[in-house]
């Protein structure tokens, strides 16, 4: 691990505009982060309970229909514009594809300053988008594509640290925001079709020292090591692509992990921990605490990363300390967080699944369909495609409500069947036969794919639902003023629900297809939306394989635009 | 608020890639007169001679005179192929060495390794996106989402093997950002 401090931006190139407004940055404390103030939107999810929830109600369902564009800027970059744009007193922070990070005066839109990443040319962006900042202090942090974490100045955009992660020749490259808390920026590696070995790592905020480093598949003689066969485990994947949410109570963090690799599982035969699991690790010491697997030895692609919710919810008379995961694999989790790990309490489909045949009561473990799980040269139809029932958009509470928002897709399966691979590094390892994989579509597809559900956590039951013709890769926003933003759909409109009913209150048509983490701020007393919209990555790629068995879409052009609203 | 913006561009200001034009000879671009290699598998840094490439596809890096292979980028990486020399475009035929030709592996749109080939309809095909390259053509897109053909090295053979002949035909590649 290479760390280095800078007196100045060495890759760095900055637009600056210097005013009196840099002199008003509000640093960012340990308990400003466990209590952000209602106006700011200081993480990924807003809170560390990853609610993607606001208290702010002067936007609401009553005058919510007055609401406009107020400014826009344009990043001037195609491809996956995703993360939520961070709001500390005033300054705004975005991040874009290819690792731009750019402030604004969130008010006025007027740009602070500009920095660009100088990135290798010939790393591999398999994924390319980057879901935004961690701020700490005077600090604004960004994971890179070439796994770098990199610090700056966030009044003036100045490099003050930057601490490589991990190797982008082996395949690791990282496009998640930090989660920072009790001084650790904390981030996890994507790479898990290029045969890494996915971990979570902690670094000093303030320096950029690692302070641990926790590997999702343990090695040999490790407590779980048993379910990898022989060397499979160097080569596992497991990568960690979404923030965690983190327990002040505890100290301990959640985090999502994703799939096992090669994407065959009988090229690795076993459970094949921490895959496709939520595992606790401890703030401090990164050790690993607890760990729910979703699904065992996934062949499906079927990634985990979403980190879940922390929800307290009813069940039977008692309040649960609840985590909550709508799953890649189609299936709605409901845990527990216990002292000594994590509980299964209860979990159901939330689209059409047709893989697994049950749930064990007390462990939660699913039995298959070996019929629908495909394998080295065994092809398999399963439900829903290896997009899932969720994919990585987040989900949104609000406590008001007691509702789960979940940004589904249903009606889109898929045909898979694997092929030998052999591990070269840096290289794809996903052992997956394309030209004989495909998505295939229900007979209900035709009525909608796209889905915002609505579910009561207490009583476990839908509430109500919106469909949409199109696929759906948007994130969600509650707020109280009982509105539910999401974008999504290759229509290209942005939309507010209300919270209660699902009645669409509001929409505005964008320059592209809206895949961005929409958050919400107030400056001066007035509360503003604020959304990215710029189609790309995989609501592309569906798009793509969409069309190759006939599904008409309309294009979708792409090119990131940062919209803020408010009313009028 | 009355701002002015101003631009700074800071020290070290470097806004070229870095990484494949590094000094070191493993990151050098192929060199002519450079031989091509085994990149894989078991004869790996052995010279790949012309009765070496049939109908599969044969990963190649190029090795300078000194013995160095040039494999220390995926920018570095070629797929070695053996066509139909007379249903060649024009253009394609300019970079080949009689049926061969030598495409970079490199794929234009994110940069994955272009890693699947079809000897059957000659495409070229990229296991991250499904973009398809269309060998005969000059590596023209296919199918995308790439826009942008691979690139071309032009190679010649003699001594029993296959050496590099002149530079890419194009950036390898994706395109830069910004």
């Amino acid at each position: 691990m290479k760390q280095r401090v800078c007196s100045v931006g060495l890759f760095t190139f900055v637009l600056a505009a210097f005013s009196t407004f840099a002199a008003q940055y509000q640093p960012v404390t340990d308990a400003r982060l466990v209590n952000p103030e209602p106006e700011n939107w200081l993480m990924y999810r807003g809170t560390y309970d990853s609610h993607g929830y606001s208290p702010l109600k002067r936007i609401n369902t009553r005058n919510v229909k007055r609401l406009k564009p107020l400014w826009t800027y344009s990043t001037g970059l195609r491809e996956g514009h995703q993360a939520p744009p961070i709001v500390n007193g005033g300054f705004m922070f975005i991040t874009t594809p290819h690792n731009h990070l750019l402030a604004f005066d969130a008010a006025s839109g007027d740009l602070i300053w500009r920095y660009i990443r100088e990135l290798p040319e010939d790393q591999v962006q398999m994924h390319p988008t980057n879901r935004g900042v961690g701020l700490y202090g005077d600090l604004v942090f960004m994971a890179t594509a070439d796994c770098y974490v990199v610090a700056l100045d966030a009044k003036t955009g100045a490099v003050v640290w930057e601490t490589e992660v991990e190797d982008y020749a082996a395949g690791y490259y990282m496009t998640l925001a930090s989660l920072v808390a009790g001084g650790k920026g904390m981030v996890g590696v994507s790479g898990g079709e290029f045969g890494i070995r996915g971990f979570v790592m902690a670094l000093d905020a303030t320096t950029g020292e690692e302070a641990w480093k926790t590997y999702t598949i343990p090695a040999p003689g490790e407590p779980g090591s048993e379910s990898w066969p022989g060397d499979s485990w160097k080569t596992g994947g497991v990568p960690v692509w979404i923030t965690g949410s983190f327990d002040t109570e505890t100290g301990l963090t959640y985090w999502g992990t994703g799939n096992g690799g090669p994407w065959m599982g009988d090229t690795r035969d076993g459970d094949n921990l921490y895959a496709t699991s939520v595992i606790a690790l401890d703030l401090t010491t990164g050790e690993i605490r607890g760990h729910h697997q979703y699904h065992w030895n996934d062949s499906w692609d079927w990634d985990e990363v979403s980190a879940p919710l922390l929800i307290d919810f009813e069940r039977a008379g008692r309040t649960l300390r609840g985590l909550v995961h709508p799953g890649r694999n189609g299936y709605l989790w409901f845990l527990e967080r216990l002292d000594n790990g994590i509980g299964f309490v209860d979990a159901q489909p939330y689209v059409k699944q047709d893989v697994f045949t049950s749930i064990d009561p007390d462990t939660g473990r699913p039995t298959y369909d070996e019929t629908k799980k495909p394998g080295t040269g065994k092809g398999a139809l399963f439900c829903p495609s290896h997009w899932g029932g969720k994919d990585w958009p987040p989900a949104a509470f609000s406590p008001r409500t007691r509702l789960l928002y979940i940004p589904a897709n249903d009606n889109v399966c898929a045909y898979m069947i694997g092929e030998e691979v052999s591990y070269r590094e840096g290289r794809e390892f996903m052992g997956t036969d394309w030209q004989n994989s495909n998505l295939v579509l229900t007979e209900e597809a035709s009525d909608y794919i796209g889905e915002l559900q609505a579910w009561n956590v207490d009583t476990g039951e839908k509430v109500w639902s919106r469909t949409f013709a199109s696929h759906n890769w948007g994130p969600v926003l509650a707020t109280a003023g009982d509105l539910v933003f999401m974008g999504g759909t290759n229509d290209r409109y942005f939309r507010a629900f209300h919270a209660k009913t699902g009645r669409l209150l509001w929409e505005q048509r964008t320059n592209s297809g809206v895949i961005g983490v929409p958050t919400t701020y107030e400056v001066n007393g007035r509360q503003y939306i604020a959304v990215l919209s710029g189609w790309g990555v995989d609501a592309a790629r569906e798009q793509a394989s969409l069309a190759e068995i006939g599904k008409v879409n309309p294009v979708v052009p792409q090119g990131g635009v940062l919209w803020v609203f408010g009313l009028e | 608020m009355n701002r002015r913006e101003i631009i700074t561009v800071a020290g070290g200001l470097a806004l070229g890639a870095r990484g494949a034009h590094g000094a070191s000879p493993e990151r050098m671009k192929p060199q002519i007169g450079d031989v091509l290699v085994h990149a894989f598998g078991d004869r790996v840094g052995s010279a790949i001679s012309p009765a070496d490439v049939k109908d599969d596809r044969i990963f190649a890096f190029a090795m300078a005179s000194d013995g160095v292979i040039r494999d220390g980028s995926l920018h570095n990486q070629l797929s070695l192929l053996r066509v139909d020399e007379m249903a060649m475009s024009e253009k394609t035929r300019r970079y080949a060495a009689g049926p061969f030709l030598a495409v970079s592996a490199a794929c234009t749109h994110t940069g994955c390794e272009v890693s699947g080939w079809q000897p059957d309809t000659h495409e070229l095909i990229c296991p991250c996106h499904g973009s398809r390259f269309a060998v005969l053509d000059a590596a023209r897109v296919v199918l995308g989402p790439a826009t942008k053909p691979l690139a071309l090295l032009p190679i010649e053979q003699g001594d029993g093997v296959i050496r590099v002949a002149g530079k890419f035909s194009r950036r390898v590649g994706p395109e830069p950002t910004y």
